[in-house]
């Protein structure tokens, strides 16, 4: 006999979302505004192995971030000859979201994730002071509840200070969305399901410029 | 004056470990003691925090000294296997990501992890730290399935010891939903988890390792690599 599963809790079917996102006094789900931010928590140096790192929790979104670097390039034919090159890895824990992720080789999605990140810090990062080597960025995501891709940002530029790397400015990434005509910011796992757009922003505020802007709509 | 002299003394007994991390560890061990101020036979500071992962039906954060590793308990509704059809399990998979150690390359995946995985998949299967009877929800049909998932956060030594108590600490922290079966074949799991597991033991592991024909107790990463055998 074959049984279909059903698992409560921040579901995205249908049948199981919420009836409104924002309530008449303009209250959303968690009891913010809707130009509040989550709570947020950043801890520096919480792996002593490594040459910088940083633990920042947004909100439920829980994300680890480790720097080595700059350091030898391990392929030799990918070292430039004038600037560092910037690896980034990105993982999210089996456990991290409602429903298990099978782990092992990244999939497309981490694959974006890590590819947006070097490149954002390709630009911030001085480069050019550190020829013929690397600097590996390591993003680990431990538990998800929306905005990712801000909280390894964020993370990311933690532990790049951390670890001493020089950069031009700091990057600030933050969630927005859209939900009933009302534009929401740091938007969670739940309010990202509820078919309006999630768009991630990161800026460096000394320069008022913005490095990093996409929009995924369900 | 004062200051600069001990900082000197410093990066001479840094440069001398890595010049000759040998000799550097005998000094340490003519006086019966580690690099770390411990005693031989005293294995380092342990802290466990359950519960941190609110996505995880149970989770364990579990630090030896630096060594720090991340376990996570899910629950998923499967089908049992056909030799035990009121058996339910248990999958532990280990995994050590880049970001543990300057050691590890990116992109490759690591022996260290498989064979780490394989070792406690046959301890705590053999060890029947819980009834797997318990985990069945209808027997022949659905049992639940937990995947204890562990990543490697900071890798300074005795992986084994701090898995062990975390894939431990991590199932004691776990809760299962309810699960209502109806007579249109659909399983429905409960927002709610109520209900922790019955674990029969907890296993408590000791790695030891031989450096310089001296038997030491939790062996830091430095001391491993110094190791004849562990």
């Amino acid at each position: 006999v074959h049984f279909t599963v059903f698992y409560r809790g921040f579901d995205s079917s249908p049948s199981i979302m919420p009836v409104e996102f924002i309530s008449p006094e303009g209250l959303r789900l968690d009891g913010r505004r809707f130009n509040e931010l989550r709570k947020v928590s950043c801890k520096l140096g919480v792996v002593s192995k490594a040459d910088g790192s940083a633990y920042v929790e947004q909100g439920n979104t829980k994300a680890i971030v480790t720097v080595y670097g700059p350091r030898e390039v391990i392929r030799k034919a990918q070292a430039e000859h004038d600037r560092a090159i910037i690896n980034c890895e990105f993982g999210m824990a089996s456990f991290s979201a409602m429903h298990r992720k099978k782990s092992g080789r990244p999939d497309r999605r981490g694959i974006e994730m890590a590819r947006l990140i070097q490149q954002t810090f390709e630009a911030v990062v001085m480069t050019q002071l550190f020829p013929r080597t690397q600097i590996d960025i390591f993003v680990q995501i431990l538990q998800s509840d929306g905005g990712q891709l801000g909280a390894c940002m964020n993370a990311t530029t933690l532990a790049l200070i951390d670890a001493g790397v020089p950069m031009r400015d700091y990057v600030c990434s933050v969630h927005a969305g859209c939900i009933e005509n009302t534009p929401l910011l740091d938007i969670n796992h739940q309010e990202s399901m509820a078919h309006g757009p999630d768009m991630p922003v990161a800026v460096l505020p000394r320069s008022g410029k913005i490095c990093l802007i996409q929009m995924d709509a369900r | 004056g004062f200051c600069c002299f001990s900082l000197c003394e410093e990066m001479e007994a840094t440069a001398f470990q890595k010049i000759h991390p040998i000799e550097y560890y005998r000094r340490f061990l003519a006086q019966q003691i580690r690099p770390d101020g411990r005693p031989l036979s005293r294995a380092r500071r342990t802290t466990v925090t359950c519960g941190s992962v609110t996505t995880a039906n149970g989770s364990a954060l579990v630090k030896y000294g630096h060594t720090t590793i991340l376990a996570g308990v899910k629950a998923q509704v499967g089908v049992p296997p056909e030799e035990n059809p009121d058996h339910g399990y248990l999958v532990i998979n280990f995994e050590l990501p880049s970001l543990c150690s300057p050691e590890y390359q990116p992109g490759k995946p690591s022996e260290k992890a498989q064979a780490l995985t394989e070792y406690l998949n046959e301890v705590i299967a053999k060890a029947d730290v819980l009834r797997l009877s318990d985990l069945c929800i209808e027997s022949g049909a659905l049992v639940w399935v937990l995947y204890v998932d562990m990543y490697c956060l900071e890798d300074d030594g005795n992986l084994l010891d701090a898995a062990v108590l975390a894939v431990m600490a991590a199932l004691r922290n776990t809760r299962l939903p309810d699960v209502e079966v109806n007579e249109r074949s659909e399983a429905h799991a409960s927002a709610a988890r109520p209900n922790p597991l019955n674990l029969l033991r907890t296993l408590c592991s000791l790695t030891f390792a031989i450096v310089e024909r001296v038997l030491i107790v939790d062996p830091t990463r430095e001391e491993e690599k110094l190791a004849s055998s562990l």
